[in-house]
């Protein structure tokens, strides 16, 4: 076993959220090795900074909050910019269970919107948190997520009920 | 639609099409070695679009290098900004190679051996090693300063992590000095007699986590005793350990065999009678090796290499009657099919001395599937004990929190030697 806490608690955090860290960094950078570099900079990063967190916010939004931080790092990069980023359904990650259209069609419309867009919705809709603390894990007013998600959700729902029709 | 269906569909959709994204098990180390050794974390594979090979032209080659750093300088760093990735492709590296042997560079087979990770870091470190020697700790403070330096420009580093003393800071004679008066007095007179000396003017964190600098002056004897003092800029003497010399490691091989074992337990369906009890009879030989152990996976090997795992006689029931039984009890305990349906599980069969044999299943929520017990609506799982006499349930177990071994569920176990905060 590792002797030293903070190490352990590294462990276990790894074992919690490596997968969902996973998937919300793959939605944000549509490329699974970015994705895999983000979230391994990511338990780095939290594991340097684990001494100063204070609690202030649960574990896992203080985790979602330095993913996203890195994904946005990651995107500024010189290489994302002059990359086309564009992800059709034959580019995801092949699924390992059966899945519906219509969780595809979803996912897809989720990695179309707008860079702002997507942040809300990853991390109200897929990490379950209050609009407060995405505003505080994005840096932007509770208002602001709110007309943020309404347009994201706007989105999705169209995306749904073209799928209804077609099914 | 409502705001709680919306999220139940993309959760949905997530779960089932992005299940193909695999976590890292190895993931944890990886991190805590990159902390604990201040290195720069290697990205696992190679990003985006591989730039044509445009190396050294031949014309170049009219000019012979004499050193393995200009060869760095002029070879190797070009080389290394010609695409974004951490490492070189294949056919970068065999022309660089090509370009190396042409030039007169001898290339070993430990040093080709350490070029196969094709790390652009790890090269400009392996051709440097040609010029100053095996451990860059030991090579003169302008060569440390200067490689960190390429690194940076290469964005193979994100900043700089050794220095050359500023203006204002102590000098590289004074810190050796310092270093040198402060362990003497602390361990005798002649402590530093006879010992290699080690000096790097890094980056590093203090106490409170900032990153700082600090001279890290090492004097280690023949036997690998080490005596370290780190200095601040301003020649303050912040700590000095003496570190004993560590037990002899393993051999190559034995590391080898352990490091192959290790692999099969992160895989879940490793985890059946037959393989543990196959596992036990196999590899028993390994553990006079893993006894000094201290590693996390070395510990876990260890407790299933003494664990008395073995198969079930002809008059007993089998193992998939065991668990068939097993589901049916967790089925009377509360846990449905369905919630089994998320959880990994293993089954062994065990023969403690002087008890019954007993199969031994554990369902634990697999870490995609933990969003019931975060909630409260589901334990994170159960334990069953099952008599291979008649198939009855001995003892049940309910896992009401994490336990520290979400990773398996082998441990824990009432018999195990391993122990965790918070597994009673």
């Amino acid at each position: 076993m590792e002797s030293d806490p903070r190490a352990q608690r590294l462990v276990d955090m790894v074992d919690r959220y490596q997968a969902q860290l996973l998937r919300l960094c793959y939605l944000i950078l549509r490329d699974t090795m970015l994705a895999e570099d983000a979230v391994q900079e990511t338990f780095l990063k939290a594991y340097r900074a684990m001494g100063r967190f204070r609690g202030d916010c649960q574990e896992k939004t203080w985790l979602m909050r330095i993913a996203i931080n890195t994904c946005r790092d990651m995107r500024r990069s010189a290489w994302l910019r002059h990359t086309d980023r564009s992800v059709t359904p034959e580019m995801l990650p092949p699924a390992s269970v059966p899945f519906e259209q219509e969780d595809e069609d979803l996912l897809m419309t989720v990695m179309a919107l707008p860079i702002k867009l997507r942040e809300a919705v990853l991390l109200y809709y897929f990490e379950d948190m209050r609009v407060k603390e995405v505003a505080a894990a994005l840096g932007v007013t509770p208002s602001t997520v709110t007309n943020r998600l309404q347009r994201a959700a706007k989105a999705l729902r169209t995306a749904l009920e073209r799928g209804n029709d077609r099914g | 639609m409502d705001d709680r269906e919306l999220r139940r569909r993309l959760h949905l959709a997530q779960q089932r099409r992005l299940s193909g994204l695999s976590p890292d098990p190895y993931l944890a180390r990886r991190v805590l070695s990159r902390a604990r050794e201040g290195q720069r974390f290697k990205k696992r594979l190679t990003v985006g679009v591989i730039l044509a090979v445009m190396l050294m032209a031949s014309a170049a080659l009219a000019i012979a290098w004499l050193s393995g750093k200009a060869f760095v300088k002029e070879v190797i760093a070009p080389a290394s900004i010609r695409q974004e990735s951490d490492r070189f492709t294949q056919e970068e590296a065999d022309e660089i190679i090509r370009i190396a042997r042409e030039n007169g560079i001898e290339l070993t087979q430990p040093m080709l051996d350490g070029l196969s990770s094709m790390y652009k870091e790890t090269w400009m470190l392996q051709f440097m090693k040609l010029d100053y020697g095996f451990y860059p700790a030991a090579w003169p403070l302008e060569e440390q300063a200067w490689l960190d330096a390429l690194l940076v420009s290469c964005g193979l580093r994100e900043q700089r992590t050794r220095f050359l003393p500023a203006e204002g800071e102590i000098s590289e004679e004074t810190a050796i000095e310092t270093a040198a008066a402060c362990i003497r007095e602390a361990w005798g007179a002649g402590v530093l007699d006879g010992t290699t000396r080690y000096v790097q003017y890094m980056l590093t964190e203090d106490a409170s986590g900032a990153l700082c600098k600090r001279w890290d002056v090492e004097f280690e004897d023949a036997a690998g005793n080490v005596f370290l003092a780190q200095i601040t800029p301003e020649g303050r003497v912040e700590q000095i350990i003496n570190r004993p010399a560590e037990p002899p490691v393993e051999s190559v091989e034995v590391t080898q065999t352990v490091s192959e074992t290790l692999s099969l337990l992160y895989d879940d369906s490793f985890f059946t009678v037959e393989n543990l009890a196959r596992l036990r009879e196999e590899q028993r030989a390994l553990l006079p090796e893993l006894a000094q152990a201290q590693d996390e996976d070395m510990l876990a090997l260890r407790q299933l290499l003494t664990t008395p795992y073995a198969l079930s006689a002809e008059d007993e029931i089998s193992p998939r009657e065991a668990m068939e039984r097993a589901t049916q009890a967790a089925g009377e305990q509360g846990f449905s099919a369905q919630a089994l349906s998320l959880c990994k599980s293993s089954i062994s069969y065990r023969q403690y001395e002087g008890e019954p044999a007993v199969y031994r299943v554990c369902f634990k929520l697999k870490p995609e599937n933990r969003q019931p017990f975060y909630e409260g609506r589901l334990p994170f799982g159960i334990v069953l004990y099952i008599s291979p006499a008649d198939g009855s349930l001995t003892q049940a177990v309910v896992l009401e929190e994490l336990d520290g071994f979400e990773r398996w569920c082998e441990f824990p176990d009432p018999h195990d030697t391993l122990s965790h905060p918070g597994v009673g």
